[in-house]
C-alpha cells in the first residue's frame, strides 16, 4: 500500500479509530499508543482486505483486535468498581465542563466499564453499524449481536441513572 | 423510550469525541516502522556476525575437534534462536483480521508456547554446562591452573561472566513465566466473558 492512500485510509477513519481506543483506553498517552498499535496492524491487514466485508468494518475488526490485545497486554480489565470511581470524579463536575461534555464523558466511561463482548458490540453500534456488520466485525452471529445490545443496553440504563 | 431511540441519542453523544491528530499519528507510525526495519537489520547483523564469528573458530588452525563440536552447537541453537524469533513475529501479523476469541485463543496459545520455551531454556543451562565441562576438563585439573597465573585469571573471568549471564537469565525466564502465566489467567478470563 502506498504511503499517500494510507493517510487518505487514515484521514477518512480517523473518528471511529479514535472512538474506539477511547473504548479500550482512559489514558490519553496510552490511547495514543494504542492508536498508533491500530494505524500500524492496518498497515500490516490492509493487503489481506479481500473486499468480502466494507473497508469500514474491516478496519473496525482490526482496531477491536488490537483492542483487545492492549487490554490483554495492560492488564487493563475493567474492574467492577472501575465506573463508580470514573463517575464520580470531581474534575469532570458540571464547574469543569459543559453539560453535553459532562454527558459524552459518562457515557465512554460506562461504555469502557462493560465487559469486553459487550462493550465492542456496543462502540459498533453506537457508530451506527447494522447488526449484521457488527456480526461481520465481531465474528459472531446477527442473533448473538442483538442479545448484546439488548444487554448491554439494560446495563448502559443502570449506570447512566436512566429509567428503564 | 424504545432500543433505537436510545442507541440513537447515545450513538449522537458518542460520536462528538475528538478526533485523534491524523499528520502526528502518521508521522508515528513512519517512525515506528523505520525503526521495527531498524531492529530487524540489527539482528540480521548480530547474527552474521555470529555466524562469522563460529566459522573463523572453525577454520582457525589447531582448533581441537571439541571445539569444533561446540561451534556446531552453538550455530544450531543461534539458528533455533533466530527462527522462533521470525515465528513470534508472523503470529503478531496474522493475528491483526482474526476474530477476537480467535486473537484470544492465540494469545493463550503464545503464552503456553512462551512458558515451554522458558522452562527449554532454563533447563538447557544445565545441558550446556554438561556439554562445556568436559570440554573444559582439561584445563579445569587444580594441577593445570594451581601454578599458572594466567590461567587462573581466564577460568576466574570465565566463572565470573558466565555466572553472572546464567543468574540474569534464569532470573529473566523466572519473571517471564510468572508473566505469561498471568497473561494466561486473564485471556482465559475473557475467553469466559467473551463466551457468555
Amino acid at each position: 500500500m502506498r504511503e499517500g492512500e494510507f493517510a487518505a485510509l487514515l484521514h477518512e477513519h480517523a473518528g471511529l479509530l479514535s472512538r474506539i481506543a477511547a473504548s479500550y483506553e482512559a489514558d490519553p498517552s496510552l490511547r495514543d499508543d494504542l492508536l498508533q498499535d491500530v494505524a500500524l496492524a492496518l498497515w500490516k491487514a490492509l493487503p489481506a482486505w479481500r473486499g468480502d466485508a466494507s473497508l469500514k468494518t474491516f478496519v473496525a475488526r482490526v482496531a477491536h483486535n488490537r483492542g483487545a490485545s492492549h487490554v490483554i497486554g495492560r492488564t487493563r480489565h475493567p474492574r467492577a468498581q472501575a465506573l463508580d470511581e470514573a463517575l464520580a470524579d470531581p474534575t469532570r463536575g458540571p464547574e469543569s465542563h459543559a453539560q453535553l461534555e459532562q454527558k459524552r464523558l459518562r457515557l465512554q466511561d460506562a461504555v469502557r466499564a462493560l465487559p469486553l463482548n459487550l462493550r465492542q458490540t456496543v462502540t459498533l453500534a453506537l457508530e451506527g453499524f447494522s447488526q449484521q456488520d457488527i456480526a461481520a466485525a465481531l465474528g459472531i452471529s446477527a442473533n448473538n449481536v442483538a442479545v448484546r445490545l439488548n444487554r448491554a443496553r439494560k446495563a448502559l440504563k443502570t449506570v447512566l441513572g436512566e429509567p428503564a | 423510550m424504545n432500543p433505537q431511540d436510545d442507541w440513537g441519542r447515545w450513538g449522537d453523544d458518542w460520536q462528538q469525541q475528538p478526533t485523534v491528530d491524523v499528520e502526528r499519528l502518521r508521522r508515528r507510525v513512519q517512525r515506528k516502522r523505520r525503526q521495527m526495519r531498524v531492529m530487524v537489520g540489527i539482528e540480521m547483523a548480530l547474527a552474521l556476525f555470529a555466524v562469522g564469528q563460529l566459522v573463523r573458530l572453525l577454520l582457525m588452525p589447531g582448533v581441537t575437534e571439541r571445539w569444533k563440536i561446540w561451534a556446531g552447537l552453538a550455530f544450531l541453537l543461534m539458528a533455533a534462536t533466530v527462527y522462533l524469533a521470525l515465528r513470534a513475529r508472523r503470529g503478531t501479523w496474522r493475528s491483526a483480521t482474526e476474530d477476537i476469541p480467535g486473537l484470544l485463543r492465540l494469545t493463550a496459545e503464545r503464552a503456553r508456547a512462551g512458558i515451554r520455551l522458558a522452562w527449554m531454556n532454563i533447563l538447557s543451562v544445565p545441558v550446556l554446562l554438561a556439554i562445556s565441562l568436559p570440554i573444559a576438563a582439561p584445563w579445569l585439573a587444580p594441577s593445570r591452573w594451581r601454578h599458572d597465573p594466567v590461567l587462573q585469571r581466564v577460568l576466574l573471568f570465565q566463572l565470573v561472566i558466565n555466572g553472572v549471564v546464567i543468574g540474569a537469565l534464569l532470573v529473566f525466564f523466572v519473571a517471564y513465566i510468572r508473566r505469561q502465566r498471568r497473561r494466561l489467567r486473564e485471556v482465559e478470563a475473557l475467553l469466559r466473558e467473551y463466551a457468555d
